[in-house]
């Protein structure tokens, strides 16, 4: 049997991993790290460039370097986490014809799971080179608080990558089973994980070797990029204080202050103060302007504590939907690359009053319990069991549209109910049904999943018949509905439209593209692409790149 | 529902907490999708079902109302009735009452409130009716309501006074009520 790898698909890095003879390995990528960034370089050929490479040159190609597209997996150009995500991205997005998000690049549109396979593919690639194999399936974590349109979505970038997706998994758990505890024991454990886009926290039970998950709780529009966006905001007004020039309307300048805003962060974790330098950002009529600015590891915290409070009331919101105290919790985990920050470990630590379990590498833990999982499914592993739950309650429209809630959020997973139909009118033959996912009273308020009808109903006087209808949750976490007709026994016929996400014809098509392209030579050799190189990798770009933007880019180089 | 849950996680009815957890988990192992890669619609049902079983078994309220469940189950048969010639419309009447019954017995196990309007409805059209203010008195108890409950099954001892059963779901009803 082939092998399956396990992948942390994350909003800025991405990981895998495998179990090998019982060995937990970090599959590293054709540069030699163990984290791919999730950044994806999109050429005027149709060229594109994955990982560090990609990030590389972000500054020269902004509006076609697509970076965290994970926070738009599976969402509508609506939404209103969207609304405030698309301003701070240097892509343009625009809504397809079902309102799903698309990322706009010269021209051609790109799902964010397109985008996301990009990503596998050079993870996939990567992985066969270093374990010289094929690998065709594979395990993918996503966020714990991910909704059923963001897990398909996610699976859909797997089934472009040329992966079989055997299992999504919630990034939390994944990070429990990888954690290294002792599993016969049994204790109660807590996964604080602050990624760089999402935000999520779980309660776990352990014993005899069962991962069950109690509850969880988050926020899939925060992490690492949010506080990144602080030390911009405040860079930018320094500047415009100091300097009397708005930044902001400078695409590559942007560009440029997020990387060393990024640099700052992770400095700080470490010292008391970074020093952030810009020169050549800007300039006017007396000349050109540079930006040399001082953060201070109290001054950052200051700006960024109002994100670390954010996390807090989740946690308390999962420790009562376990029906637990902060005091119940025997171990508490932090994953993630912004449980770093000091700060963030100080409120974890004040809050559950526990020193966080250590030796748990927060970048690469996901992807670990990811591949252990895979050795589960596998039949390597007879002796874990995860046992997760869904996050939110799964309903449907009833009269005066509330919603009647059919499963509960925090229901353990597989779990399958069932509600009984019949019709509202003599002789009416199909009943129409809309799925939705939330906790608000009204249907209206929570997210439409899909709609369905039940056809073929025998004529009969109203409210005779008697349909099941069967909900279920999957392992996955990702919804199926069935119906059977209780008088005849028979399975109804059920079409069910989904409000979002790809078809299958997409998929298929998205799929083989990703297998037709290839990836430029120079990466696969493991060499670190500097910016003249990429510019030599695609000659055809070159007149796209405006003479400013050339200029700009050049002041990049002393910039980096 | 209508299932009995001790059997499906094959444990005794005075199997305690921590035995009912084992119980559990070596199911899980036996029955996850994860464990079972070859029939994963059946692995999903079944632990979909020891799941159930196990959530309700794990609190003691839940467990407390499942015993009562267990041991008083829903009325489905009816004594036969007969009427004279000239009793037509109570025998029409009774007919349509019976109806309304079978109903709600063919909804109780999966859905109580709709079950619960079917055997008021058949009370409405028979207020005599002991099965179905029996069945009442088991849907209030779903409910919680075992004030309301009890008040039922007094109406059920008020017509037929000599059932036993009766008598001990009053008993197993007493037991529920203690805290």
């Amino acid at each position: 049997m082939s092998k399956i790898i396990g992948i942390d698909l994350g909003t800025t890095n991405s990981c895998a991993a495998l179990m090998q003879d019982n060995e937990l390995v970090i599959i590293p990528n054709a540069e030699g790290m163990s984290t791919t960034p999730s950044v994806v370089s999109i050429m005027k050929n149709g060229e594109m460039v994955v990982g560090e490479p990609a990030k590389r040159q972000e500054v020269i190609n902004p509006e076609s370097t697509v970076f965290s597209v994970k926070r738009f997996m599976g969402l509508k150009l609506e939404d209103p986490a969207v609304e405030k995500d698309r301003e701070l991205m240097p892509y343009s997005l625009k809504a397809a014809s079902n309102g799903d998000v698309r990322v706009e690049i010269y021209g051609r549109d790109y799902s964010p799971p397109e985008i996301s396979a990009m990503i596998l593919v050079k993870i996939k690639r990567d992985a066969e080179a270093f374990l010289n194999e094929k690998i065709e399936k594979a395990v993918i974590t996503c966020p714990a608080y991910f909704n059923d349109s963001q897990r398909q979505a996610t699976k859909d970038a797997g089934k472009i990558a040329g992966l079989e997706v055997l299992r999504i998994i919630n990034e939390p758990t994944a990070a429990s089973l990888a954690s290294g505890f002792d599993r016969k024991t049994k204790r109660k454990v807590a996964i604080y994980d602050l990624g760089g886009g999402t935000f999520d926290i779980s309660i776990l039970e352990l014993g005899n070797g069962v991962f069950e998950v109690k509850s969880t709780s988050g926020d899939t529009h925060l992490g690492g990029d949010d506080f990144d966006q602080k030390i911009i905001d405040w860079l930018i007004e320094e500047f415009k204080k100091d300097e009397k020039v708005d930044l902001r309307r400078d695409r590559i300048a942007l560009q440029r202050l997020k990387e060393v805003a990024e640099k700052a962060k992770c400095e700080l974790s470490e010292k008391p103060t970074a020093e952030i330098t810009l020169p050549f950002i800007a300039s006017d009529s007396s000349g050109p302007k540079h930006l040399n600015a001082k953060l201070t590891r109290s001054k950052y915290e200051d700006l960024t504590k109002e994100l670390v409070e954010m996390t807090i009331e989740p946690c308390k919101q999962a420790l009562k939907d376990a029906g637990l105290k902060s005091q119940n919790i025997d171990q508490i985990v932090l994953v993630g690359g912004m449980t770093r920050m000091p700060k963030v470990r100080e409120a974890v630590k004040k809050l559950f009053n526990k020193e966080p379990y250590p030796g748990v590498n927060p970048d690469e833990t996901v992807a670990g319990g990811a591949a252990i999982q895979a050795s589960v499914l596998k039949g390597n592993i007879r002796d874990i069991l995860l046992l997760d739950v869904t996050p939110f309650s799964l309903g449907i429209r009833t009269e005066g549209g509330m919603m009647s809630k059919i499963i509960e959020k925090n229901s353990t997973i597989p779990v399958r109910k069932g509600e009984i139909f019949s019709t509202a009118k003599d002789n009416q033959t199909f009943v129409r049904i809309q799925v939705y996912q939330g906790e608000k009273p009204m249907a209206a308020d929570n997210k439409l999943i899909g709609t369905f009808d039940l056809v073929g109903i025998p004529p009969a006087s109203r409210e005779v018949p008697q349909i099941e209808v069967s909900f279920d949750v999957d392992a996955n976490g990702i919804v199926r509905v069935s119906a059977t007709d209780l008088g005849s026994g028979k399975e109804q016929a059920i079409k069910i439209t989904p409000n979002s996400g790809l078809t299958e014809s997409e998929i298929t098509q998205y799929a083989k593209e990703q297998s037709e392209v290839k990836m430029p030579a120079k990466q696969d050799k493991g060499k670190q692409v500097d910016y003249n190189e990429v510019k030599d990798a695609k000659p055809g770009d070159e007149a796209e790149v405006t003479k400013k933007e050339k200029k700009k880019g050049l002041f990049g180089l002393f910039g980096g | 529902m209508g299932e009995n849950y001790y059997e499906i996680l094959e444990v005794y009815p005075a199997a305690k907490l921590e035995e009912i957890e084992t119980a559990y988990r070596m199911l899980l192992y036996k029955y996850h999708p994860d464990h079972n890669p070859d029939r994963a619609d059946w692995a999903h049902k079944m632990t979909a079902k020891v799941v159930e079983a196990f959530q309700c078994l794990a609190n003691p309220e839940k467990r407390k109302l499942h015993n009562f469940q267990i041991y008083c189950s829903v009325k489905k048969k009816v004594p036969e009735k007969k009427f004279m010639f000239f009793q037509k419309k109570q025998k029409q009447q009774w007919n349509e009452a019976l109806a309304q019954f079978n109903a709600g017995v063919a909804l109780f196990d999966r859905q109580k409130t709709k079950a619960l309007a079917k055997f008021r409805e058949t009370v409405r059209q028979w207020p005599e009716f002991p099965e179905a203010l029996y069945n009442i008195g088991l849907c209030m108890v779903d409910m919680r309501k075992n004030d309301e409950a009890r008040n039922y099954f007094k109406k059920v001892i008020a017509l037929n006074s000599k059932d036993q059963e009766i008598q001990r779901t009053m008993r197993r009803l007493d037991e529920l009520a203690k805290k």
